[in-house]
This record gives structure tokens, C-alpha cells and sequence, in this order.
């Protein structure tokens, strides 16, 4: 089966002025479907390049990012637009949360921008939410949300839908140990059913969630985490 | 805590035989001591010499029943409002292990902070895994707490590598790779 996400030999370099620093040096990442994928190392290690990459919001200085089997370099912008939309979940750093709209608001955007009605859209939208652990009136604007909350309603909109590939950048900063565990009780759900997700956390205790955790250190794979399949494991794959 | 004093905590709830505190002081634990039954038996004696239990008759079946006494519900109390010893293992493991790496010229002590760093990630897994599978065992608490102390010692243990490293980058100046211009 092809991979949804796969990163050939990914570089990215800036110029800081004193000279080109590779924020990504010759990194290789195939995730299989229904895999979690976790992404750890220090500050400036090039974690969130690499998920700003697989996400196509970013573009490699060399090497080639495919999803679903397509180089988002050949693909118009159109195009690569339509793929963010339909097969790609993410929750960043930056919520992003649209003042003007509502929290269930927010999450509906994505599913109306792809054509679902209103009506399926703020159902799927509330399901989300509560999935994620919001509570109270889901009417509210992001400003009077707390912190946690508006964390949980990016997470829901990075969710809601078949998203194929979840791209999550620190998504339980905001959150305490068990709202946080909360949210990758879910990101694990999402990925038995079926889905790749590409977690960045500096959070050892949240990586020891994923099948495999990469160690990112001056923009280079160092080193990965395998868990052992166990009957466990199996049992809970089916 | 020894075993006298998990024997008096599990007494102080009910009477029990010497078997159900075998098995009541496993489940308690989340299967991290195992006991065997002439332990529980050997510190159930010394209890009632100490005057911390009482023995109860024999019933048909030969089982006697052990109750707390008085005294033994105050030594339960002393020893819940005691802190432990909270002081750091003096000759940890991992702490030797990343000492020595600074001084041996074969190795790289930051591969070896590495090497660490990803079998602790890797055990952190498997104690995850572990919570899984008990959680659909339905036997959630317990195992919960278990893996949540042993997951917050690694990421304790963690967080500790990732200083040594900042340190050792810190000391020796090591910079992010650099390329020319193309």
C-alpha cells in the first residue's frame, strides 16, 4: 500500500545572513497507514519544518514530499490547496482560530470549504468538539475561551472529517497531563481506524504513545523508538 | 514499605486468611510484587507477637482469620505519615553510565545520551502499551498509577539526558551544520 506521507531525502535551508543553515538535512520518514509517528528533539532541531513540509506549507530546498504518491511540486496551487483540504489534519502551535466565528464555527470551516452542507457539517463539527473534550456552550467566540479551550477546538478542526494524514505540532501544550492524554486518546483512535498521524512533542511521556519516535538533532534523523508489537498490540489493531 | 506494612493496610479494611492477603496485597501492588505464601505467613506471625494482629479460631476448612488490633492501626498510621527517603539512588545507573561516557575518548558521549535517551522512549512504549491492554482488562486504577509513577521517573530520567546534552553543546560550542551556498 502506498504511504500517504513520504518524505525522499528532504532538505531545507535559510540564510540567517552569516550563511545557509540546513533547518532539514537529508531527512527520509515513510509513515505507513494507521501508524502514529512522533517527532522529539531539542528547540531549532527542524521538527516543525519537517511538519510544515509534510504538510505542503513549506517546499523542500531538495528532495521530494509525497502525499498519497503525488510530489505536491507538481501540483498547481489549486490542487495542492484541495489536498491540504480533504486528506490533511493539522493542529499547530499557532491556533488560527478565526475571532469572527464561533468555537463549532471553526471547526465546521474545513468541511463547508469542501462542499458539505451546513447542517452535516455542524454535526460532524459538534461530535469533534466533544470528542476532544469541550465543554460548555460550543456558541462562544475564541476570546472568551480559555487557553485549553481554544487548544481543544483547533485540535477538533484539525480532526473533524476523514482526514488521511494528521499533522500535529505540539497539540497538548495548553493542556493539562490528563486533558492532554485525552487528546492523544484520540489521535490514537484516529490512527486504528486507520489514518497516519505525525506528532511533534517535546513531551516524552506523550511519545511513548507512538509506534515510532524520531530523534531530530541539527536538522538530522538520529536515532528511532520502535515499540515491540506485543499480543497487546495486535489485539488492539484487530 | 515492607510487607508488614501492606499486610496491616489491607487488614485495616477487613479480617482476612493469609491467602486473601496474598492475593488482595498483588492486586494492590498492579502486579508489581509478587509474594509468596511462607513470606505472608512468617510476617503474620511476628505481627501477632508484636500485638499488631490477633488470630482469629481456625474454621472448618483449617483457614485462620487475622484482625487488626489497636496497635497495629497506629503502626499503620505512623508509617502512612512518614515521608520516605527521597534522596537520589547515590550510584544510579544511568547517571554512571553518562559520568563515564565524558571521560572514555572511544565513545561519543552524546551518542551515548542518545542511545539512553531512545531506550527510555522505548520503555516508555511499552508501559504505555501495558496501560492499554490493562484498560481493556478493565483493571484501570491500579495499573494507571503504576505506569503513571514509572512513566514520570523516565521522563524525569529524560529531561535529565537533555540537560547533559545542553551542557555538554554548551561547553564544547558545537554549532548547527552550516552549508555554502550553492
Amino acid at each position: 500500500m502506498t504511504p500517504v506521507l513520504e518524505l525522499r531525502d528532504v532538505s531545507r535551508c535559510y540564510d540567517d545572513g552569516a550563511g545557509e543553515v540546513a533547518a532539514l538535512s537529508s531527512v527520509s520518514l515513510s509513515v505507513a497507514a494507521g501508524e502514529l509517528v512522533a517527532v522529539m528533539g531539542p528547540s531549532g532541531s527542524g521538527k516543525s519544518t519537517l511538519l510544515q513540509l509534510a504538510g505542503g506549507l513549506d517546499r523542500p530546498t531538495d528532495g521530494r514530499v509525497l502525499v498519497d504518491g503525488r510530489d505536491l511540486a507538481d501540483l498547481s496551487t489549486r490542487a495542492l490547496a484541495a489536498l491540504r483540504r480533504r486528506r490533511v489534519g493539522y493542529v499547530f502551535q499557532r491556533l488560527n482560530l478565526l475571532a469572527s466565528l464561533t468555537a463549532v464555527e471553526n471547526v465546521m470551516l474545513p468541511l463547508e470549504l469542501d462542499g458539505i452542507g451546513a447542517r452535516g457539517a455542524r454535526a460532524a463539527a459538534e461530535e469533534a468538539l466533544a470528542q476532544v473534550g469541550f465543554s460548555g456552550s460550543t456558541k462562544r467566540f475564541p476570546d472568551d475561551l480559555s487557553g485549553g479551550e481554544q487548544q481543544r477546538v483547533a485540535i477538533a478542526r484539525g480532526v473533524v472529517g476523514e482526514r488521511a494524514l494528521l499533522l500535529a505540532d505540539e497539540p497538548t501544550g495548553a493542556l493539562d497531563t490528563v486533558g492532554g492524554e485525552a487528546i492523544l486518546e484520540l489521535l490514537s483512535a484516529r490512527r486504528d481506524a486507520g489514518a497516519e498521524v505525525v506528532l511533534v512533542t517535546h513531551e516524552p511521556r506523550f511519545a511513548g504513545w507512538a509506534d515510532r519516535v524520531l530523534f531530530l538533532r541539527d536538522g538530522q534523523v538520529v536515532d528511532e523508538a520502535v515499540a515491540r508489537s506485543g499480543a497487546a498490540t495486535l489485539a488492539s489493531r484487530r | 514499605m515492607g510487607v508488614r506494612e501492606g499486610l496491616l493496610a489491607l487488614l485495616d479494611s477487613e479480617p482476612r486468611y493469609g491467602y486473601q492477603l496474598k492475593t488482595a496485597f498483588e492486586a494492590t501492588t498492579g502486579g508489581v510484587w509478587a509474594l509468596n505464601i511462607g513470606q505472608v505467613y512468617t510476617t503474620l506471625d511476628r505481627l501477632a507477637r508484636d500485638g499488631r494482629v490477633e488470630v482469629g479460631p481456625g474454621d472448618d476448612a483449617g483457614r485462620r482469620t487475622y484482625n487488626i488490633t489497636a496497635e497495629g492501626r497506629s503502626e499503620l498510621a505512623r508509617w502512612l505519615g512518614t515521608s520516605p527517603a527521597d534522596a537520589p539512588p547515590p550510584r544510579d545507573e544511568l547517571l554512571l553510565k553518562v559520568l563515564m561516557s565524558l571521560g572514555t575518548p572511544s565513545v561519543d558521549a552524546r551518542e551515548i545520551i542518545q542511545a539512553q535517551r531512545t531506550g527510555i522512549v522505548e520503555a516508555l512504549q511499552a508501559h504505555r502499551r501495558r496501560l492499554r491492554a490493562a484498560a481493556r482488562n478493565g483493571d484501570e486504577l491500579v495499573g494507571r498509577l503504576v505506569v503513571d509513577a514509572l512513566v514520570l521517573r523516565l521522563e524525569a530520567d529524560l529531561r535529565w539526558l537533555d540537560l547533559c546534552e545542553e551542557r555538554l553543546i554548551a561547553q564544547t560550542g558545537t554549532e548547527p551544520t552550516r552549508r555554502t551556498a550553492r
